[in-house]
């Protein structure tokens, strides 16, 4: 795919001038691990005080943790800059992603990349595989398809979201705190056991902003918490969630988009 | 010929949503004020391919209104517009291929690589082939004398260096139209004298066509043949700009200063508007070396300059008639 390649290019050379202050490099990847690492800290802290929560216990907890955090993790990495997109319309300086002959979602995805977030995808990964190990969970190939498969899909879930708040701003430029809380706060939702939400916020997260769907129902058949008569099909939650945000995500940046050049409103 | 860009009765109202105060939001029911504003009102002209035109008017007068609708980033309120044969708002991408752009405040180079990668980024951007790109470049390191820099991280390069950089980029796809916004601005003369020569071999040699947009007037009689002025969002003249200048006198002033303090400097086709000690300013139009000739002989000068007046002065002199 060409804009595959061109995607990979011009985000190779965003890695390449972040590199170049290397200093500044370490430290950004040192303090974005440290958050990582506190929220880690916080689950220890509660397994402190009981011992299981809604039937999980810690480690199960871990492995939930890790696939959810490395999931939203990724998805900082890969869009995680479009919150400076209300800036870029207030500077103007997004007329010069329209003025060329690209996708301008495709060109401001590729506008940059925060490599300071590989600390945290390798942290998560590390809780995981450390969680999963200790467990005795073993690398059935099918369940490793089934964590890959689940980091894929919650990685795009997270992306979209940030895409679709990215969007809303064209109509409202100050509501990228308000997605904030989707994605940020998305990150310690998904983390823990739905189980322990309240029936309405666990609806709303499976049905209307399917976060429900990053990591828990197939981190709950991996650690053998499935209810028996679950059907199989539940740990695929996530592949419908995530093409149908794609989906959603692709209209409401064209719309808004449109709505930018005039067209709309 | 034929016309490269054709707008008829183009048109942009934006619609301004203006908050009040409380007391006032109330009284109107909390619904927003709304005020129109009409930042292009009906304006018609065509460009045919090779010409270098430049297009002025004072600050809000609606010239980036204009060619952001010219190149399909805004979609016009009314009227219809044509670029290369395409309807810019809704074939835009298209477009862009054969279209370069550079706004003298922002920048399409990659801030923190050096100059040399930014072509190698955008030349995949729009899919230039590789040995095409290379002798552009060539073409540019010598026309712009990029050579020394272009290993430099942009974010060193002084402006006049970055703007040189800016017009390669804007030019490496060899677009068939190049709109340029205000390219000297804040350049040293030398810098600008740069510019103008790289434009002027652009628009003649490769047969760019060139839309500019300038305060400078010395940019725009050294460079274009034609000028459209808008005003209001209105197209207040079109045609050559010697005529332009014929018409309103060119409206230099020459700043005199003499030996010893002298009565006023009376010479045909001057006048004295201002003095100060052994200092007179003369206004005049025509011909700079004559009336210089003229001053040197009728008096004991120290020191001669000439200030030129700016595109908003010349234009406000066209309203004032």
């Amino acid at each position: 795919m060409d804009d595959a390649r061109l995607y990979l290019r011009l985000v190779s050379g965003r890695a390449r001038s972040q590199l170049q202050y290397r200093w500044g490099f370490v430290f950004d990847v040192l303090g974005a691990t440290l958050v990582g690492a506190l929220d880690l800290v916080a689950v220890l802290v509660l397994f402190s005080n009981i011992a299981v929560m809604d039937g999980w216990s810690a480690l199960e907890v871990c492995v939930l943790f890790g696939v959810a955090q490395t999931a939203f993790a990724l998805a900082d990495l890969l869009v995680g800059h479009l919150d400076r997109l209300p800036v870029e319309l207030r500077a103007g300086t997004f007329d010069t992603v329209l003025l060329q002959p690209r996708s301008s979602l495709l060109l401001m995805i590729a506008s940059d990349f925060s490599v300071r977030r590989v600390g945290q995808v390798a942290l998560s990964l590390a809780v995981l595989a450390v969680a999963w190990t200790r467990l005795g969970l073993g690398v059935a190939l099918l369940d490793v398809a089934l964590v890959t498969l689940t980091l894929v899909t919650g990685t795009v879930i997270f992306a979209a979201i940030w895409v679709i708040g990215a969007a809303t701003t064209f109509w409202t430029i100050d509501t990228m705190e308000l997605t904030n809380s989707l994605t940020y706060g998305g990150r310690q939702l998904t983390s823990y056991p739905l189980g322990i939400y309240h029936a309405w916020l666990r609806r709303f997260v499976v049905f209307v902003v399917p976060l429900g769907c990053v990591a828990y129902f197939p981190v709950r058949h991996l650690v053998g918490l499935e209810p028996a008569s679950t059907s199989p099909l539940v740990r695929l939650a996530g592949v419908p969630a995530a093409a149908g945000l794609v989906v959603v995500a692709g209209f409401v940046w064209r719309a808004a988009v449109r709505t930018y050049r005039g067209t709309g409103s | 010929m034929s016309a490269l860009v054709e707008a008829e009765h183009l048109a942009k109202t934006f619609v301004r949503r203006q908050r009040g105060g409380l007391r006032q939001g109330l009284r109107r029911g909390l619904r927003p004020v709304r005020a129109e504003h009409r930042a292009v009102d009906d304006v018609s002209f065509e460009i045919a391919e090779g010409e270098f035109v430049g297009y002025l008017g004072p600050n809000g007068a609606g010239k980036s209104t204009t060619i952001k609708m010219l190149t399909g980033i805004l979609v016009p309120s009314s009227g219809r517009v044509q670029v290369a044969g395409l309807d810019p708002s809704r074939q835009r991408v298209e477009l862009a291929r054969r279209v370069g752009v550079v706004f003298g405040q922002r920048t399409q180079l990659w801030w923190d690589l050096p100059l040399r990668d930014s072509y190698e980024l955008l030349r995949h951007v729009y899919r230039v082939p590789a040995a095409d790109a290379a002798s552009q470049l060539d073409r540019f390191v010598d026309l712009l004398d990029l050579g020394a820099f272009l290993d430099t991280p942009v974010r060193q390069l002084s402006l006049g260096q970055r703007m040189r950089g800016d017009l390669a980029a804007a030019f490496l796809h060899r677009p068939s139209l190049v709109y340029l916004d205000e390219p000297t601005i804040g350049l040293d003369v030398v810098a600008k004298a740069a510019v103008r020569r790289f434009l002027a071999a652009e628009n003649a040699e490769q047969g760019t066509t060139i839309v500019l947009t300038s305060h400078d007037l010395a940019d725009v009689e050294r460079l274009c043949r034609r000028a459209l002025v808008i005003d209001h969002g209105r197209l207040v003249h079109d045609g050559a700009l010697a005529d332009l200048v014929a018409r309103l006198g060119s409206g230099r002033t020459l700043v005199v200063t003499t030996v010893d303090p002298v009565p006023p400097i009376e010479l045909p086709g001057t006048e004295v508007v201002r003095t100060d000690g052994p200092k007179q300013w003369l206004r005049f139009d025509g011909n700079p070396a004559a009336v210089i000739a003229a001053v040197a002989a009728a008096v004991d000068v120290v020191d001669l300059t000439i200030e030129e007046p700016s595109v908003e002065q010349v234009i406000a002199r066209l309203f004032a008639r």
